[in-house]
């Protein structure tokens, strides 16, 4: 019996811990995102905003964003460095291939290709209360190319050599 | 038994390799791209000719360590994306030994042909897409700073497929790494234009320009009298309605006609045209889609002969049988 109530034990904290990588994911807000520079070939430096309850939700929300925006719908650009075209062409994308992203955001995959580069956890104006919650500001590398790559391997975007 | 069923096997595969074969189809012909300095940027800093300060050296630009560094880096992105770009130093190779095809072009009394420079090293590089790239150098104190300046043309329409300007950051870091910086900070924005440009040729046809001219010896020109299916009208009425009948849904605009010349821009012509033997299907050019025009202009003792530049551009001679 204390076996039995211990694999059941066992078995609801494994169900709670992937229930707690699930990232929750929409379309429905803008994205505050805007590059600060190239970095190596490949990789953006991205500075974003993400608004969750707590702090720790609220800078996986803006990683979310930063990938999000680079697929969906570009990053702005800055001074001295030129805005980002985004990968799939427009929002349409994800209409076309809604359960492609929704598996994509939401399972955490898309934390493969983004680095929180912020040495220490948000303070100051980066870490703000707000109504929902917790707004913070980071910056993140995001791994341009190999996003491309992926979405070209998984025939979601075409790429440069295949039209001939 | 066993011969048989080793026959039966070789068979299946045989046939659903030639169906695999066929299910694939022909590829459209890939364009070529190819870097060159920008011709104001080449003036001002004096890569110009000798005997012509208009005309621009590019062998003399292509000593420059900046221009080999910009093009190479942007030669490195490009072939990783699986688009390699053709070298303006082969190029220019090609061009000094190549001389027979030039005494073709321009051999033509009232036919000639006059190419520049650069059309001479499109022509000879076979470059459908020309990326004019030119860069200053600023210095601010201590740092250093790269403004760029990139446009893309289609060197069959002369239309301007994409363009970016920037500037890099101010820094104290070698120039080298400011011009890398700033290929990478246009690199993504400049495929993507090229990559709507390729989208719109799947979709429309591919765009080109063709022009023909009246060689001394052919009994027409292009105002002459011909009469075709009971309706007269001149030569290149006649020429307007064959280009109706091939472009792709008849688009294409005439932009300059004279009596011995009579050029089209913006045709839209398809990627892919029936094979002269055997008629499969195969990828074709601009040459490829003007060609057939022979057989419908001997009927008027015509005879057409060709000289492609690029994928898009070709030149059409009409002579006397």
């Amino acid at each position: 019996m204390k076996k039995v109530v211990l694999s059941l034990l066992l078995l609801l904290v494994g169900f709670t811990a992937a229930e707690a990588r699930k990232y929750p994911f929409d379309m429905n807000h803008p994205y505050e995102v805007q590059m600060v520079r190239v970095a190596n070939q490949g990789y953006k430096f991205i500075k974003v905003s993400g608004v969750a309850k707590s702090v720790d939700k609220a800078m996986d929300r803006a990683m979310q964003d930063a990938v999000a925006a680079c697929v969906f719908t570009g990053v702005p650009g800055a001074p001295s460095v030129g805005a980002v075209p985004s990968l799939c062409g427009g929002t349409a994308a994800y209409e076309k291939h809604k359960e492609y992203f929704d598996d994509f955001f939401k399972n955490g995959e898309f934390m493969h290709y983004v680095k929180n580069v912020n040495s220490n956890y948000p303070s100051g104006e980066n870490n703000i209360k707000v109504d929902g919650g917790h707004k913070v500001c980071i910056y993140v590398l995001v791994n341009y190319d190999a996003l491309r790559k992926k979405l070209e391997e998984d025939k979601i975007i075409k790429s440069l050599n295949s039209y001939f | 038994m066993k011969r048989l069923f080793l026959s039966v096997f070789a068979l299946l595969v045989f046939a659903l390799s030639v169906s695999a074969q066929e299910a694939a189809g022909p590829k459209a012909m890939k364009p070529t791209i190819m870097v060159v300095p920008e011709k104001a940027w080449c003036l001002n800093k004096g890569y110009v000719q000798a005997n012509n300060p208009n005309a621009v050296d590019y062998s003399l630009a292509l000593r420059d360590d900046d221009v080999l560094n910009v093009v190479t880096e942007m030669g490195k992105i490009m072939a990783e994306r699986g688009f390699p770009l053709k070298l303006l130093s082969s190029a220019l190779e090609a061009l000094q030994t190549e001389a027979a095809m030039d005494v073709a072009l321009v051999s033509k009394e009232d036919g000639e042909i006059v190419e520049d420079d650069l059309d001479k090293l499109t022509r000879v590089a076979g470059a459908d897409i020309l990326v004019n790239i030119a860069f200053t150098r600023t210095q601010r104190g201590p740092r250093n700073m790269i403004e760029f300046r990139v446009t893309s043309v289609d060197a069959a329409t002369s239309k301007q497929i994409g363009g970016e300007t920037g500037v890099s950051s101010a820094s104290g870091a070698p120039v080298t790494v400011l011009l890398q910086e700033s290929v990478l900070s246009f690199m993504d924005n400049f495929s993507a234009g090229i990559q709507r440009h390729f989208q719109d040729i799947v979709d429309n046809g591919r765009e080109g320009s063709i022009i023909f001219k009246i060689a001394s010896d052919c009994p027409l020109n292009f105002e002459s009298e011909v009469e075709y299916n009971g309706d007269t009208g001149e030569l290149c009425d006649l020429i307007d309605y064959w280009m109706s009948e091939h472009a792709v849904n008849g688009s294409f605009s005439q932009n300059g006609k004279t009596r011995v010349r009579l050029s089209y821009e913006q045709v839209r012509f398809p990627l892919f045209g029936k094979g002269k033997f055997g008629g499969k299907a195969r990828a074709i050019n601009a040459d490829g889609f003007v060609k057939p025009i022979g057989s419908f202009l001997s009927q008027f003792g015509i005879s057409v002969s060709t000289a492609p530049s690029g994928i898009g551009k070709v030149y059409v001679v009409l002579g006397g049988k």
